[in-house]
């Protein structure tokens, strides 16, 4: 027990002594857990949450558990959903692997083997959490760029010299200079490859 | 079998060998049917060697024309020798020259054109013989006479007799033979091959019944009015009814045999014999018609029977699929059922036991996770309990049972299966036995699950593949025990110990259930079911049942 609640930890099953027990069993693991009988109820209340996990029944009437994981992948969520099941068989695992699940863990499920693939998947939260803020950040800078200076840096991260951009923008080489002076400063780069990173992480976020 | 086999044989003798077997058949038919024939000719109202050369060139083909030929032109060369007539050498020749290939054309038209089925086993091949037959005789009759005239020794009053006698003479034989020949020809389906003992008794009690009216009717008149003809339709027709179209043909042979016999011993007048012989032709088409529609008619039945035997089978089948199904559902509901409890009951005690090993120990909390975990023991504790109640569903059907009766239904039942393994099914019942208090449908489950895993085990032995069934009233009569024994080779002593638990299976499609289920249900009836004895040389099993009670 680190007696620092982790999580949030989304319980879902649609039987509602389970659900009890499992978050009862889950609290003691120190879990900050908040249930719902349904996936609907879930989507309801936390449709667009960016942190925690998901702990879901795989067979429960209305959106299935395997349901909710494609959903949650098709609103670019980033919580990470591990499946519970009372009678899974390999199709269906491989199945919910494949969709994206974290685990996938057979009814009666013993704790400590859910504690972990639910430490798993918090870790896993907390490491897309950090990269949608770094992203977050880097277009913060980015926006402060003016519209010469932000020129400037896709030119220098595609690979110029400072005379080929002068060439290209019409520019002396002393103004070209002092652009990318401002630009690895408002970006916060302390290097050239520091901002060919900056610039990598913005155009995968798109 | 050997029956069919001597036939096969005769299949494989050449050509030539038929052929001459014809030729002499038909000389000496000719010979021993000399009744009331013209002026020493073969004209006279039984012609069997046209019936004879009819049916054989249907059956063996078209090649025999030569020896036909040989066989008529013998014939009537034979009985101008023995009338002492003499003829000129063109007449013997002209007609067997019309005889041989008419019927030759005739037998052609039915094989290749009309393609009757030789055995004769409709009514529409019969018409369509008797409707070729009706054209090709008189034309072959008048042919036959022409030679006959054109060479002297008939002379133009006689024509007309004449030409009836030979149509009569050669219909006649057609009826009788052609139909007789077909018959023994088609291979397994003469009626009578492999018969039983009653059956054949039958059969000759229907040809001396025949012999007999024969004899009376024509024994008890002096005249050549035959009024008690008639007589000889009722055995006839009730031969054809009782034995189809095989047993008309017999009666129709036995009749004219005897009759003709009658006729030459006491020297009838020939035109008595031409009209008996018209009779006896309505007779002969009156009851192979009678036994083609019984033939029919039987075989319709034949078929119906068999469609409805498939379909139970097929019934049963299913039934037996959907009983797997069935259990193969409730195990897999049941798992998921009793699952949800238990991750339940799990959870509250592994949360109850972390709330007591904290520092400090949080006991509320503890003390509410072992209350939920007992909650969802009952809650589990009543699926079984439901479960009980729809297996018991009410009371069991009780009822004093023929315990003899109940295993010989059974052993039919798995008899068809047990066959598929070559395996036999015996059953011993050495004394009667008193009825048991029994539902008559669990425990035929009881001993149908026994006996198929006896003739399983049986299959695998290399011996004699037998499964024995014994049923004796054991303890003082008080109750009834039924032992199935197989020759496999014995259980491995691992599965012995938890033999009647659940799952234990050495099937590899087993689901492991049979014994327990059976021992539940021969349990509930107060009976006891265990292992007597297995080793290499093979198991038995053995069950009781208590005895019915006699109401007093």
């Amino acid at each position: 027990m680190t007696g620092r609640a982790q999580g949030p930890v989304f319980l879902i099953d649609d039987e509602a002594g389970v659900r009890q027990a499992l978050a009862s069993m889950l609290s003691t693991y120190d879990f900050a857990v908040e249930a719902f009988a349904s996936a609907d109820a879930f989507l309801a209340a936390h449709g667009n949450v960016d942190g925690g996990c998901v702990v879901a029944d795989v067979r429960m009437p209305g959106m299935s558990g395997l349901d909710l994981q494609r959903e949650l992948a098709r609103r670019g969520s980033p919580l990470p959903v591990v499946l519970v099941t009372g009678h899974g068989d390999i199709p269906m695992a491989v199945a919910a692997l494949k969709a994206g699940a974290q685990d996938f863990l057979e009814k009666p499920v013993d704790d400590e083997a859910l504690v972990a693939a639910i430490q798993r998947a918090l870790a896993t939260s907390a490491r897309r959490q950090e990269a949608a803020s770094a992203v977050a950040a880097l277009r913060g800078r980015h926006a402060r760029l003016t519209a010469r200076e932000a020129q400037v840096m896709a030119l220098v991260v595609a690979g110029h010299s400072n005379v080929s951009i002068a060439g290209q923008l019409g520019l002396s080489q002393r103004t070209v200079e002092h652009y990318r002076a401002q630009v690895m400063i408002k970006m916060e780069a302390a290097s050239l490859a520091a901002l060919v990173q900056a610039a990598a992480a913005l155009g995968e976020a798109g | 079998m050997t029956e069919m086999a001597a036939r096969d044989d005769g299949r494989a003798l050449p050509d030539w060998v038929w052929g001459a077997g014809v030729m002499v058949a038909m000389i000496l038919l000719s010979r021993i049917s000399d009744v009331a024939s013209l002026a020493g000719l073969p004209i006279k109202p039984w012609k069997p060697g046209g019936g004879l050369a009819l049916g054989m060139m249907m059956v063996r083909g078209m090649h025999l024309l030569p020896w036909v030929l040989l066989g008529q032109a013998g014939a009537v060369v034979a009985a101008s020798l023995a009338s002492g007539a003499a003829i000129a050498w063109g007449a013997p020749v002209g007609a067997a020259f019309a005889v041989s290939v008419g019927f030759w054309l005739a037998a052609d038209h039915l094989r290749r054109r009309v393609r009757i089925d030789m055995a004769l086993s409709s009514t529409g091949d019969v018409l369509r013989v008797f409707g070729v037959v009706a054209v090709v005789v008189p034309v072959v009759s008048s042919l036959e006479l022409a030679a006959f005239a054109m060479h002297g020794p008939v002379t133009r009053a006689e024509l007309p007799a004449a030409f009836l006698r030979l149509c009569v003479g050669h219909l006649i034989g057609i009826a009788v033979l052609t139909p007789i020949v077909l018959r023994l020809h088609a291979p397994g389906s003469l009626r009578w091959s492999g018969a039983g003992r009653a059956v054949i008794f039958e059969v000759a009690g229907f040809c001396v019944a025949l012999v007999i009216v024969t004899w009376f009717i024509f024994g008890l008149q002096s005249t050549d009015e035959f009024k008690l003809f008639d007589l000889l339709f009722l055995p006839i027709v009730a031969f054809a009814v009782r034995h189809g179209l095989d047993g008309a043909l017999a009666g129709l042979a036995v009749t004219q045999v005897t009759m003709i016999g009658w006729l030459a011993w006491h020297d009838f007048p020939a035109p008595a014999v031409v009209e008996l012989q018209t009779l006896l032709l309505i007779l002969a088409a009156t009851c192979i018609f009678v036994g083609v529609v019984v033939d029919e008619r039987e075989r319709a039945g034949a078929a119906l029977r068999a469609n409805e035997r498939r379909l139970r089978d097929q019934d049963a089948q299913l039934a037996r699929i959907t009983r797997l199904n069935a259990i193969g559902e409730m195990a897999s509901t049941l798992a998921h059922e009793l699952n949800q409890p238990l991750t339940a009951v799990r959870a509250h005690l592994r949360a109850a036991q972390r709330r007591l090993e904290a520092d400090p120990p949080t006991l509320d909390a503890a003390r509410t996770d072992l209350r939920d975990g007992v909650v969802q023991i009952d809650h589990a504790a009543g699926i079984i309990r439901r479960l009980r109640e729809f297996l018991r569903r009410g009371d069991p059907r009780r009822a004093a049972v023929d315990a003899a009766a109940l295993a010989r239904e059974v052993l039919t039942l798995a008899e068809r299966e047990a066959q598929r393994g070559a395996v036999r099914l015996v059953l011993h019942i050495p004394a009667p036995l008193p009825p048991v208090l029994a539902d008559r449908v669990e425990i035929q489950q009881v001993l149908l699950n026994l006996i198929r895993n006896a003739a399983e085990a049986s299959r695998a032995a290399p011996r004699d593949r037998r499964v024995e069934v014994a049923l004796t009233t054991v303890a003082q009569g008080r109750a009834v025990e039924f032992a199935v024994r197989d020759d496999g080779t014995g259980i491995a002593p691992e599965i012995r110990a938890r033999l009647f638990a659940a799952f234990a299976t050495t099937k590899p499609h087993g689901l492991g259930l049979g014994l327990a289920i059976s021992r539940t249900i021969v349990e509930a009836h107060g009976g006891r079911i265990w292992l007597e004895s297995s080793d290499e040389r093979g198991t038995e099993f053995r069950f009781t049942l208590p005895v019915a009670e006699e109401r007093r």
